[in-house]
């Protein structure tokens, strides 16, 4: 385990750190040696030494399910060969020149430099190869924007923290779990906590020096419910700050965790949608966040997708955002801003990238028009600097991604008014009330316990656009509330933010973004954390289809009888 | 309660000496399992289709890992997990809801999964519930599928050998034998897998190093609706020490050395484990200096290790029982009951009971299968005749109780595996005149050379009829014996194939030291430990093929650190490589 003695070294030094000596050294060996016939040359080399103490919990029902408490150190490498105008990046496949390997727990410079060696051989292999079968392919246009932006070198040394006691995380996982665990309809009543504390070591070819901070904590509480009709509901809550402190109480986030589970048994009582519903819906709280998370995010970020491979399997390449600079993405008058040092206690903040690039807050939006997208140092035809924006996960291509995103609308409403609106627009389709959506499911945590790889967990949900929602509430002009549950979108597009007719007060929260663009996350508390504010907004069409309930998943045999008396009390 | 009727009906003969047998103490697991599969089967007991059989198990792992390379500690793993199993069976022993489905039914394939339950006992409500929860899941997915089971008899034609699902058998009552708690002085360890791991990578040849101590504390719990009520398991430690290079043409050589034990204490110390480092990086450069060999086909030796590990690959996986019911299986053994398939002077046979052999502890030792079945001796061949097969509680035709096989790792169904195959010989003639016998069958045949091979890592096995039933035992060290007296030569890049019948009627002699190979063995009912016990043997003719290899060059800069003499020389591009 390196933490302890790198902070100390550090913080006397921080740009001397014996390790970091280590492979910057190892780093101008490969630099000055790394040569094969006629290949093209190696312009850039760039390392990222993860070193974090990780802790992660899992509970059910009040008894530790898992358990860890672990150092975990690792190398990532990009290997560019060619030139910025054209490299071995960008292009379909992955043998691309980007890899990553664990070092061990107890790293020396040994170690480092030898793993380094290896890595680097293997990476730059793939690079050349890579670059061999982009040239083959891809004729690069005259407007082509080139694969990658020289800077020069950055040197930052941020403090770097400690992990936390495990025991107080422990204790929450049980409580937690224990207080969601009201009866035997909660199917799941289950609590993930991941806590991560140490750093990230950049250093490249150009001179570049980072140590940047890693400190995370996430708690998600996740409950699942079989309704009468066999139909599963989920939901969950996740708190994610920088470290165990920065928590709510604990007796907070188990009575909210205790509240979650209620309301979801509550949902599971009521009737399902048993028609379509097309007409108005107000988002609200989370699921409007949601909203601009699956529909605005992906045409913010701007690193452009990968050229297609094309093999005898078909075309391999990344899934990408589809931007497109002066595209409307928003209603007139919107504006969206990525401030990463917004909310500074977040963990999404940062004040450099992972390329060590300072971040910048970019007005990604003016008027509803996309104007500045969210960018690494690769480059798109209109934006050649990086702003900062570059995250990624270990041995991937860094992107330009969201940190913290604030969605602005032309004027906020108040909650009266979206409804009164909503309603007039409701009775255009003959409809005598208005939906409204709360909070969405979690993809990660609809396929806890299941081997689904289909978008939004199940097949039924694949072509939806959206997870489906946890509940819906019939208002009616009256003031009276109905919930429904059970409900799909169908269909949905990104143009349906166009479609958005008012907004609301903001809200913010936290969701976790893949690594990988375009595709979700599998575990409760993977991704990077990303912080967003955004309204309330009215969208004047959305097609809602019921969802089909699963009789054949309940219960054939009666539940056993808690020895401990009913929870839900 | 009955299931709190704890009486040993173990003998002490079943016992090792690394498990002691007592009256369980208050085991909550246990009640808790017990109370809900009691609880369950009467709520069942008047449903259309109450279950006839259901046992549930636990498994408790306790697992440390440690690994070190380039003369530090890579990893020091300690994980603690349970994972739950039920058996659930609906229908009669004869026709039950496991019974091998065919065509586009197939599918609905037993999909039970793994399914973790909480690692500490209280609120044991959270046991409870999951046990619940998983009764129910497997009560309904049974109640599915004998539907299909039994559509099938009327639209598929007769199976060719039809057998009944579920064997009957005493219950084993209740049980309990201690596991030894896992113990490990991971610093004394860590200090000594670092030390390993730089003797080994000191050769600036070596691209990858590993040392690595695992101690893996298995403790089962199972209950069945026949009475069981068992606490049994295993502690299992393994020292392994690994080193590879790149050979200029892209061949990733690696030699690999191990030794597995019941107790960590009784691993080989640190001088013993520095002496295997020397001598592997000898054996690291001798395949290095070897050449690759050409495909071959004549008399091969094969040592004690290999021939163990031979026959489990090659006659071991053939005669698991549950095989000879499959239509997609090539059965090669079913009809061949009270024939000969050996040479006469060979007895083979499986016995979990025992837990040392000519000095080692055996991995496939153990007391009760994963059905709560006691282990017993399996005759397989006796005097070269084939006798009998591993049995599980799955009957076969002509087998119908299981012989105490019936294995598999948490969450896949049990079938019927190995534990301890050993292969003995009748007649034997001393391993040092073993060499001459093969020289003698090559220049019979009017070879050239012949083979001999000491070593190998494993390999596999086809036993299906679409597939050619087939073997592949990949040798990792192997010596190719000149018949005009030139010096022997190391050769790399081989593999042991051919088909098994023919190759068992082709040993013609055994050795007189008789070896123990331990590993663990992968199929479908999951990764199990085994061990084969054998003696080296000469066989008169046996193919090799060329073993795949790796097209990367070595790597293109020298390692850090190695000096322009001592250290790899680059290789440069358009050449097909070398090292200096």
């Amino acid at each position: 385990m390196i933490t302890l003695a790198l902070s100390a070294a550090l913080a006397a030094e921080p740009t001397s750190d014996p390790y970091v000596d280590a492979l910057a050294a190892e780093l101008s060996r490969q630099m000055s040696g790394l040569t094969l016939g006629e290949a093209p040359p190696l312009y850039h080399l760039r390392y990222h030494l993860f070193d974090v103490d990780q802790i992660d919990v899992e509970a059910s029902r009040g008894a530790l399910v898992r358990h860890s408490s672990d150092p975990y150190n690792a190398l990532g490498v990009e290997v560019r060969v060619g030139s910025p105008e054209f490299d071995n990046t960008g292009f379909g496949g992955w043998q691309d020149g980007l890899d990553a390997t664990g070092l061990p727990i107890v790293l020396t410079e040994r170690s480092l430099q030898v793993r380094t060696w290896l890595l680097t051989d293997r990476a730059y292999k793939s690079a050349v190869e890579q670059y061999a079968r982009k040239v083959s392919q891809f004729d690069a246009p005259e407007d082509y924007p080139g694969n990658f932006t020289l800077t020069g070198p950055s040197i930052v040394a941020r403090a770097v923290p400690t992990v936390g006691d495990p025991a107080p995380l422990v204790a929450l996982a049980r409580d937690a779990s224990a207080a969601m665990a009201l009866d035997a309809t909660v199917e799941r009543a289950e609590v993930y906590i991941g806590h991560e504390a140490g750093s990230r070591w950049v250093i490249d070819s150009e001179g570049t020096r980072a140590r940047l901070p890693i400190a995370e904590t996430s708690v998600s509480s996740v409950v699942h419910v079989r309704a009468p009709d066999g139909q599963l509901l989920t939901d969950r809550r996740l708190w994610c700050v920088r470290g165990p402190g920065d928590l709510p109480p604990a007796d907070e986030i188990i009575a909210d965790s205790r509240a979650m589970a209620q309301d979801l048994r509550a949902v599971a009582e009521v009737a399902p949608l048993d028609d379509e519903y097309v007409g108005p819906v107000l988002f609200q709280g989370d699921a409007a966040r949601d909203l601009f998370r699956y529909l605005l995010v992906p045409q913010l970020e701007g690193t452009p997708t990968d050229i297609p491979f094309d093999t005898m399997f078909g075309d391999l390449a990344a899934s990408g955002g589809d931007v497109r600079v002066g595209r409307r993405v928003l209603p007139e008058g919107w504006s969206v801003v990525d401030d990463p040092t917004r909310a500074p206690d977040h963990p999404s903040s940062m004040t450099e990238d992972l390329e060590g690039t300072p971040t910048q807050v970019v007005a990604v939006a003016i008027d509803g028009v996309l104007t500045e997208p969210l960018m690494s140092r690769v480059p798109r035809d209109e934006i050649k600097a990086s702003n900062g924006h570059a995250r990624g996960g270990l041995g991937d291509r860094l992107r330009g991604r969201v940190m913290q995103l604030t969605v602005e609308p032309d004027r906020h409403r108040s909650e009266k008014k979206l409804i009164r609106t909503g309603l007039r627009l409701a009775a255009q389709y003959g409809n005598d009330h208005l939906l409204v959506v709360r909070a969405l499911q979690e993809p990660a945590v609809m396929d806890l316990g299941e081997a689904s790889f289909i978008l939004f967990g199940g097949s039924s949900d694949a072509d939806a656009g959206l997870p489906p929602p946890v509940a819906m509430w019939r208002v009616y002009a009256d003031g009276r509330e109905e919930i429904v549950r059970g409900a799909a979108f169908a269909g949905v597009q990104r143009w349906l933010l166009r479609d958005i007719v008012a907004a609301g007060p903001s809200s913010a929260g936290t969701f976790m973004a893949s690594p990988d663009p375009g595709r979700n996350t599998y575990s409760p508390t993977e991704g990077m954390p990303t912080w967003i504010s955004a309204p309330d907004v009215l969208v004047g069409e959305v097609e809602l289809i019921p969802r089909q309930a699963d009789p054949r998943a309940l219960p054939l045999i009666p539940a056993p009888e808690p020895a401990r008396g009913d929870a839900s009390d | 309660m009955t299931a709190r009727l704890r009486s040993l009906l173990l003998g002490t003969a079943l016992l090792s000496a690394h498990a002691s047998v007592a009256r369980a103490a208050d085991d909550p697991l246990a009640d808790v399992l017990a109370d809900e599969l009691a609880r369950t089967t009467a709520l069942l007991a008047d449903a259309p289709d109450a279950p006839y059989y259901v046992s549930v198990a636990v498994t408790d792992q306790q697992f440390v890992k440690i690994e070190a390379e380039w003369g530090t500690v890579a990893t020091d793993d300690r994980t603690h997990q349970r994972w739950l199993d039920v058996d659930l069976r609906i229908g009669t022993p004869e026709l039950d809801n496991t019974h091998t489905l065919r065509g586009m039914s197939g599918l609905d394939d037993d999909d039970r999964g793994r399914v973790a339950l909480p690692i500490e006992d209280d609120p044991i409500d959270a046991t409870r519930y999951a046990v619940w929860s998983e009764l129910d899941r497997r009560y309904r997915q049974a109640a599915e599928r004998i539907v299909l089971v039994r559509s099938e008899r009327s639209v598929k034609v007769e199976e060719e050998r039809p057998a009944p699902d579920f064997s009957s058998r005493p219950s084993p009552g209740a049980a309990t034998i201690v596991v030894p708690p896992l113990e490990v002085d991971t610093a004394a360890w860590s200090r000594v897998l670092a030390q390993l791991s730089q003797t080994l990578s000191d050769d600036p040849a070596v691209t990858d190093n590993t040392a690595s101590l695992s101690v893996q504390r298995d403790e089962r719990t199972f209950v069945d609706t026949e009475g069981a009520r068992l606490a049994h398991g295993t502690l299992l430690a393994r020292v392994s020490l690994s080193a590879s290079a790149v050979a200029p043409d892209g061949d990733i050589l690696t030699v690999y050395r191990s030794l597995d034990a019941h107790d960590p204490r009784s691993l080989p110390g640190a001088d013993e484990l520095a002496g295997w480092a020397v001598v592997m990086k000898q054996d690291l450069a001798r395949q290095l200096a070897a050449p690759r060999g050409e495909p071959y086909r004549g008399p091969v030796l094969l040592s004690g290790r290999a021939a163990g590990e031979f026959f489990h690959e090659v006659f071991g996986h053939r005669v698991e029982g549950h095989r000879q019911k499959s239509e997609d299986e090539g059965r090669t053994f079913a009809d061949q009951v009270g024939q000969q398939v050996l040479a006469p002077f060979l007895n083979v046979y499986d016995d979990p009971t025992q837990s040392r052999a000519y000095g080692v502890d055996l991995n496939g030792h153990y007391h009760f299968d994963d059905e709560g079945s006691p282990a017993q001796r399996a005759e397989l061949a006796t005097r070269g005749d084939f006798v009998g097969f591993l049995m599980s509680r799955s009957p076969i035709p002509g087998f119908d109780q299981t012989n105490g096989h019936g294995r598999r790792s948490p969450g896949l169904p049990p079938v019927s595996r190995m534990g301890n195959t050993f292969v003995e010989a009748s007649t034997t003639v001393p391993t040092s005149s073993l060499r001459g016998k093969l020289l003698d069958l090559v220049r019979q045949q009017g070879l050239p050379y012949g083979y001999i091979v000491e070593e190998i890592e494993g390999g596999f096995t086809m036993t299906g009829r679409v597939t050619p039933n087939a073997f592949n035992v990949r040798a990792t060290a192997l010596t190719r014996v000149w018949a005009d007296g030139r010096p022997d030569e190391p050769v790399r890049g081989l593999d042991l194939v051919g088909t098994p019948l023919v190759a068992f009627r082709n040993i013609v002699a055994a050795g007189d030291t008789p070896e123990v190979f331990n590993g663990f063995c992968g199929a479908e009912s999951g990764w199990v430990p085994v061990s084969a016990v054998a003696p080296p043997l000469l066989v008169r003719e046996v193919e090799f093929q060329i073993k795949e290899k790796g097209q990367e060059r070595p790597p293109i800069l020298p390692r850090p650190g190695a000096d322009a003499d001592g250290g790899q020389a680059r290789v440069d591009a358009g050449t097909n490589g070398g090292a200096r």
